[in-house]
């Protein structure tokens, strides 16, 4: 099931229309191709997203850049060619605090959804074990194992696809944004953020975002201010 | 690290040490950074061992790690290699770190000054307190337009204690655009116990003059409690601390002199002039360099002009941070000079107007420029002589970093499935816990009924007793039992002789025997079945 849910992702000709625009030389229809074919949260495409951020770094805006590579990143968190060029965008940026960290360690190297698949196929084998252990008259320790495992990884990348989902990467884009103490554009002002300054959102109210960066410090901006790394 | 960047795309490889902090308490611990700047086409070392670092004897060094990365300025690379060291203070005193000395594989040497570090005695948390959280502006009394510090401290010896900081609103006061509020965490070693601290620094613009007094801050102290589950967790006691309300007076500006720059701070300023000989027509680099504790936001410099020249602003670069003691900002500006006639240039001295708080007056910064001896411009002849054939090739630089390119076709990512893996796995693990839940299901079955067999074997005489039939016969029948039951193997003439009477109420004639059902009843209560 879910391998026909993939196969019914696949991209066509989105990508290889647009880095034929890109070829030629039309940077900003290469931008509106792929920018067109992103999807939502669910049909977000690593590929689409690495190619807008690259895009975007040959346009010279450093902060849209890094959103979508760091949309790539937690992808394809393995794909050299992202993290390359998200250091060569963040290069760019003067000081801006550190970038907001990853929900867990274990993003940086596995996707929620390709734990949940690990978590999917143990569960199955796991299954499968014990069916056939109880019709050949088998021990049920093996298969008992693997369900738990299988059951334990795949709750692990729920939570971790929650967590992206509820609490996503922003950066900063056009220009400086006000961190104010409330939800308000009449709230105190705590810090000014730079472009291209990574946070992670906490939650949203009423056109607003509550935001925490590298630094650990917290505070409301306007939702236009910054892109979300989906 | 800007400026040590830019340097060092335009110049050759630069090695610096950096040290945070420069002043520590005896026990507490820092950090040593030697950082090793290759700008393009410039040598690089010859070794990634880390260099050695020459320390003093109340200083201990010990190497922890290192990393490389890639800056970029105006569109060039440099690789930027980062050597990391712990430093512990041992004893008292002023101490030197470094110089740093590096071979480059062309042969040449770079190197770095050495850094003073100063150990200062170990601080006394007031009567061994287990927390301890203060709070306050680095003066009491500031000038309009100052920056000024607003330190917050905590201090525990409780283990793994920490503090989450809400500050005041800072009415009248306005946070710097450059130089971040900076933050540390150290831990001094103490023979009662660790001590830990956690202090940060934001830097504040005074804007409003008067009274300026802050609320307190707040520091939500966490403290682990309790030995830690089985997952690692321990459970965490949340307390509220308050510091003392900050004080601060902002007295207003006396009226300004003419020319007053609008910077308030104690200020240096450096000037220097790249040549004192040129042609007419060609550019002076006048270099302007001002450091200063106050916030140089949205400077810029005077105009300036001079006889027989043309004066141009060419760029300037405006940083600042935070140090351990001290906000510290750095402007650097560079005007060209363009000679218009020949003969001796003599640029007026340059005059900028500041206010000292530490004076409490208009202070002016004055410096000379030099003498410039200014020649007529040669005139060429106007022709190009070629030697090559055709263009040259471009020359490519090997440390020029390129970005990697699109991709052109692939897959789409796998989705997450955080909605429906709960769905998911319930589908796939169905199989699997139907047949546990089976087994189960039988186990306890078969639990059940040997309970069950087991409980009607163990019905004591005496609750058989108590539930006898009314039926004569069936009675009868059961006292039977129960005799034969409590039976003693050997000779038992008692029992023999109600067995005969049992037997014979029962099968032969069928007479009465008024007391024989009591007596069989006494005789098994007495027999200790019961």
């Amino acid at each position: 099931m879910i391998g026909l849910w993939w196969a019914g992702l696949a991209l066509g000709g989105v990508v290889s229309d647009g880095a034929a625009a890109l070829e030629e030389g039309h940077l900003d229809e290469a931008i509106e191709i792929w920018s067109a074919a992103r999807g939502g949260r669910l049909r977000a495409s690593g590929i689409i997203e690495y190619n807008l951020g690259t895009a975007w770094y040959r346009k010279g805006d450093w902060p849209r850049a890094i959103a979508h590579l760091r949309a790539a990143a937690r992808l394809r968190p393995r794909d050299g060619a992202i993290h390359h060029n998200l250091a060569l965008a963040r290069a760019e940026l003067g000081a801006v605090p550190p970038p907001a960290a990853l929900p867990a360690a274990w993003m940086a190297v596995l996707t929620p959804g390709e734990l949940g698949v690990l978590g999917l196929l143990l569960t199955s084998l796991g299954s499968v074990v014990l069916v056939g252990g109880r019709l050949a008259g088998r021990g049920r320790a093996p298969g008992l194992g693997l369900l738990a495992v299988g059951l334990v990884v795949g709750g692990i990348s729920s939570w971790g696809g929650a967590q992206l989902a509820w609490h996503p990467i922003g950066v900063i884009v056009d220009g400086e944004a006000i961190l104010r103490d409330a939800a308000s554009v009449n709230a105190g002002e705590r810090l000014r953020l730079k472009p291209g300054t990574e946070v992670r959102i906490e939650r949203s109210y009423g056109g607003f975002l509550l935001v925490i960066d590298g630094r650990d410090r917290r505070g409301w901006l306007t939702e236009s201010a910054a892109a979300v790394a989906w | 690290m800007v400026a040590l960047v830019a340097s060092a795309v335009a110049l050759a490889t630069q090695v610096q040490l950096r040290v945070e902090p420069k002043q520590l308490a005896q026990g507490q611990t820092g950090t040593a950074q030697v950082l090793v700047v290759t700008g393009r086409g410039s040598p690089r070392t010859n070794s990634s061992q880390p260099p050695t670092l020459p320390v003093g004897d109340g200083l201990q060094i010990s190497y922890s790690g290192q990393a490389q990365r890639y800056h970029s300025v105006n569109g060039r690379v440099t690789l930027i290699h980062q050597f990391d060291y712990r430093i512990a203070a041992l004893r008292e005193g002023s101490w030197q770190l470094g110089p740093v000395e590096l071979p480059l594989i062309d042969g040449s040497t770079v190197s770095a000054d050495a850094v003073e570090i100063v150990v200062r005695p170990r601080p006394e948390l007031g009567a061994r307190q287990e927390v301890h959280v203060e709070a306050g502006f680095s003066e009491e009394t500031a000038w309009e337009g100052q920056v000024v510090l607003y330190r917050y401290r905590f201090e525990s010896t409780l283990p793994g204690a920490s503090a989450k900081w809400r500050l005041p609103a800072f009415d009248g006061l306005r946070a710097t655009q450059q130089g971040q509020p900076a933050q540390s965490a150290y831990v001094i070693d103490d023979p009662e116990g660790a001590i830990h601290i956690q202090e940060g620094v934001v830097p504040l613009i005074a804007t409003g003059t008067g009274r300026r007094d802050q609320g307190v801050a707040i520091a939500t102290v966490k403290t682990p409690m309790g030995r830690p589950d089985p997952f690692g967790f321990r459970r965490v006691r949340s307390e509220p601390w308050v510091t003392d309300p900050a004080v601060l007076t902002v007295e207003p500006l006396p009226p300004a002199p003419d020319g007053f720059s609008g910077l308030v701070g104690d200020f240096v300023l450096l000037s220097d002039v790249d040549r004192e000989r040129a042609v007419v027509g060609q550019s002076i680099t006048w270099t302007l360099r001002i450091r200063g504790d106050g916030s140089l936001e949205g400077f810029s410099l005077p105009p300036y002009e001079t006889p027989m020249a043309s004066v141009y602003e060419n760029d300037a670069q405006v940083s600042a941070r935070v140090e351990s003691d001290a906000y510290a900002a750095t402007a650097t500006f560079r005007r060209v000079l363009v000679p218009t006639e020949e003969g001796e240039l003599r640029p007026p001295p340059f005059e900028l107007v500041t206010f000292s708080p530490t004076a409490g007056a208009y202070e002016t910064h004055r410096v000379e420029l030099p003498t410039i001896t200014v020649e007529p411009g040669r005139e060429g002849v106007g022709e190009v002589t070629s030697f090559s054939s055709g263009l040259p090739a471009p020359i490519v630089d090997p440390t020029e970093l390129a970005p990697r390119p699109v991709v052109t076709s692939g897959m789409a990512s796998i989705p997450p499935l955080d909605r429906f893996m709960p769905l998911f796995l319930g589908l796939v693990a169905a199989p699997g816990v139907g047949v546990i839940g089976v087994e189960l299901l039988l186990g306890l079955l078969t639990l059940y009924r040997r309970r069950r067999s087991e409980r009607v074997v163990q019905i004591t005489p005496s609750e058989r007793i108590r539930a006898l039939p009314a039926d004569p016969d069936e009675r009868l029948a059961i006292l039977d039992e129960l005799l034969r039951a409590v039976q003693i193997p050997g000779p038992d003439p008692e029992l023999d002789a109600l067995l005969r009477r049992l037997q014979r109420v029962r099968f032969g004639a069928g007479e009465p025997d008024p007391g024989l059902e009591a007596a069989i009843i006494e005789v098994v209560r007495q027999r200790g079945v019961t």
